[in-house]
């Protein structure tokens, strides 16, 4: 937390050299009681109690309000503000007291200010019609007495320093609250990744499993083979040698099982092929998922969402077939990739979340998403639908609060939602809104504004 | 080489269970010089069909399926086939996953995809050992039983016959006077029972 630290200068805006005199005596110099009242302020406002002698005031002075303002400037600008002021109403030529409290509060609304009058120059209600009702000010009668004078310059100078504490403290309270925001909005996207990893991992592993075996049983084959091969080598080395007979033929032939490996392994090399093919898709649409860039970047929403959907695989394919239907015409839209595609990820795995809880355990039966995108005149609209529950009525404003959640403990944070209308609404200025019934499945439509350029286009072509 | 056709000289039956047929295929290429005779199904409910018609000494199967899971179906094969081998080959090490197949499926092993096809075959012929042991002495307790309810039997009909003495010294004492006769006597009597057993 911020500590302010105290604050003991003071500005005094006479036009009577005198009074300078006076306050430079009364705060400047101790009083033999000074520690008694130094301990008093301590217990009343909560300060170090310090000894009275170490602690005097830093005096300056100013004889015209002008002036006052100038040195109020002059110690903003240098880092080093007064914490009050003494200021007198009567100043002839120049500004009175009030208009320069005006000004003063204008450079310097922190300014604790206290007005010296010898006269009613103003009624207490003049000041206030001019001033304000604040807390900033206070009004001293002349002739003073010197303890309320000193008492006054304590306590307004630690006032001014509780002041700035408190400031100070909402700032940090609230730099805190974006801070764990942006941790909050950071350990959901590692969450979605945590949870996606494994589903990757599965997506890999899988292939993997079986181009091993594939691989294992071809070098087998090959070494086979190529047994054969070593045998048939000495018929063509010596000329003149015995001919291989057509029984031999067949024996070496029966060691390898030759019909076997005619049928097994073009389809063990076509599977390989295919499996490394898999897997280097999910691994390219891993990559692209992830998209660095945090500005907004032109993007192929419909490459990018089936890119998506490649990446979530493992977190739908058990419950739901996926139907895309993307429009060709969709110009490239101006998104931030990065939560673009979070934002896409996070509707996708709600829907098969959805689905998953229709279709349960039961076999062989599968839900349905629906995956489109559109252009409407300004906008790119994508439609993400699912087969699932639906969303009941009485929960269906509070989707998009943080922290609001129908999934078991543990297995969402309820940011999910949160995170795609913060995206989506405030970085993008599109919409997200949500459409259909308990039992019949839901649609959340996200529209983002095209950029200018791209919306004259559409209209040109249509 | 025909091993291919003679499934029935085969020393066991194994199952493999994946919703992806690549992967028992590749399995069943891999283990092609294996003695054994390799059954595939791509979902639980297919394993369970075939289960119910065939005899099966081990099943392999995956862990996430569209419908029943890997131990769900691991656990079903526990009730109903108790002496099938069961293990799980799975892609995902979820431990939610690991612990519903040893607790529900009682796993004889659980592997993590990709495994090694030598290591699965290698634990594949250790179970199939153990399972031959136990069928053994399962039957060896089986034909003690059976003989002993036989003598049980023939001491109920002729309790003369195994009437033993026994000397001071506790060693057996044949009567030497009724000598051979009532031994070959006795010897056909248990003869006839396990017969007419």
């Amino acid at each position: 937390m911020t500590e302010i630290e105290c604050n003991r200068r003071i500005l005094v805006i006479d036009d009577n050299a005198a009074i300078h005199e006076d306050f430079r005596k009364i705060l400047c110099t101790r009083l033999p009681g000074a520690q008694a009242l130094d301990e008093a302020a301590a217990a009343l406002f909560g300060g170090p109690s310090v000894s009275g002698d170490d602690r005097t005031f830093e005096l300056e002075s100013a004889f015209q309000g002008e002036e006052g303002l100038a040195r109020v400037t002059a110690a903003l600008e240098r880092g080093a503000p007064y914490a009050m002021t003494f200021l007198d109403v009567r100043m002839p030529p120049g500004w009175d007291g009030i208009e320069t409290a005006e000004r003063l509060w204008e450079r310097d609304p922190d300014l604790q200010i206290v007005l010296c009058t010898a006269y009613s120059d103003y009624r207490w209600e003049e000041v206030r019609e001019r001033l304000g009702r604040s807390d900033r000010l206070l009004i001293l009668k002349k002739p003073f007495d010197n303890v309320e004078a000193l008492q006054l310059a304590d306590a307004l100078t630690e006032k001014w320093r509780l002041t700035k504490q408190a400031i100070a403290q909402v700032a940090d309270l609230e730099g805190l609250i974006e801070s764990r925001t942006r941790a909050l909005a950071q350990a959901q996207k590692l969450e979605a990744i945590g949870q996606l990893s494994a589903g990757i991992a599965h997506e890999i592993n899988t292939p993997t499993q079986f181009i091993g075996d594939n691989v294992r049983f071809l070098q087998e084959s090959v070494g086979e083979v190529l047994g054969i091969i070593e045998r048939l080598v000495p018929f063509a080395a010596v000329e003149g040698s015995a001919p291989i007979t057509a029984g031999e033929v067949t024996a070496l032939l029966e060691t390898a099982d030759v019909d076997y490996l005619r049928e097994e392994v073009p389809k063990a090399i076509a599977q390989s092929l295919e499996g490394v093919e898999r897997i280097s898709m999910i691994v390219g649409a891993m990559k692209e998922f992830s998209h660095p860039a945090t500005e907004k970047t032109p993007y192929d929403l419909n490459r990018a969402i089936a890119n998506t959907i490649t990446v979530a695989t493992n977190e739908w394919k058990y419950v739901a077939a996926i139907e895309t239907h993307f429009d060709s015409r969709l110009p490239a839209v101006p998104v931030m990739p990065g939560a673009f595609n979070q934002v896409i990820l996070n509707i996708l795995v709600n829907a098969a979340h959805a689905v998953g809880d229709v279709v349960g355990a039961t076999p062989n039966l599968k839900g349905l998403i629906t995956v489109s995108t559109r252009t409407l005149p300004g906008w790119a609209e994508i439609r993400i639908k699912d087969s699932g529950c639906g969303i009941p009525n009485e929960i269906r404003e509070r989707i998009f609060d943080p922290f609001f959640t129908t999934k078991a403990v543990g297995k969402g944070t309820g940011q999910g939602l949160a995170i795609a209308h913060d995206v989506i609404v405030r970085k993008h200025q599109g919409t997200i809104t949500v459409e259909g019934e308990v039992g019949n499945g839901t649609t959340f439509i996200v529209r983002l504004p095209l950029d200018a350029e791209a919306s004259s286009l559409v209209a040109a072509a249509s | 080489m025909t091993q291919k056709s003679d499934a029935n000289n085969r020393l066991a039956t194994i199952l493999l269970v994946d919703d992806e047929p690549h992967v028992t295929e590749a399995l069943k290429r891999a283990f092609r010089r294996e003695p054994y005779e390799f059954l595939t199904a791509a979902s639980a409910l297919e394993a369970q069909t075939i289960l119910e018609q065939r005899h099966v000494d081990v099943v392999v199967s995956d862990e996430q399926m569209p419908g029943l899971s890997g131990s769900q179906l691991l656990s079903w094969v526990r009730e109903r086939f108790p002496h099938t081998i069961r293990m799980i080959l799975s892609g995902q090490a979820s431990l939610q996953a690991a612990v519903r197949a040893i607790n529900e499926g009682e796993v004889y092993r659980f592997f993590l995809k990709p495994c090694n096809p030598t290591d699965l075959m290698v634990t594949i012929r250790q179970a199939l050992a153990t399972k031959k042991l136990e069928e053994q002495s399962r039957r060896l307790l089986r034909e003690y039983q059976r003989q002993a309810a036989l003598l049980a039997q023939v001491n109920l009909n002729a309790p003369e016959l195994l009437r033993l003495d026994i000397d001071e010294r506790g060693a057996l004492v044949v009567d030497e006077a009724d000598g051979e006769g009532e031994l070959s006597d006795l010897l056909a009597e248990i003869e006839l029972a396990m017969k007419r057993a």
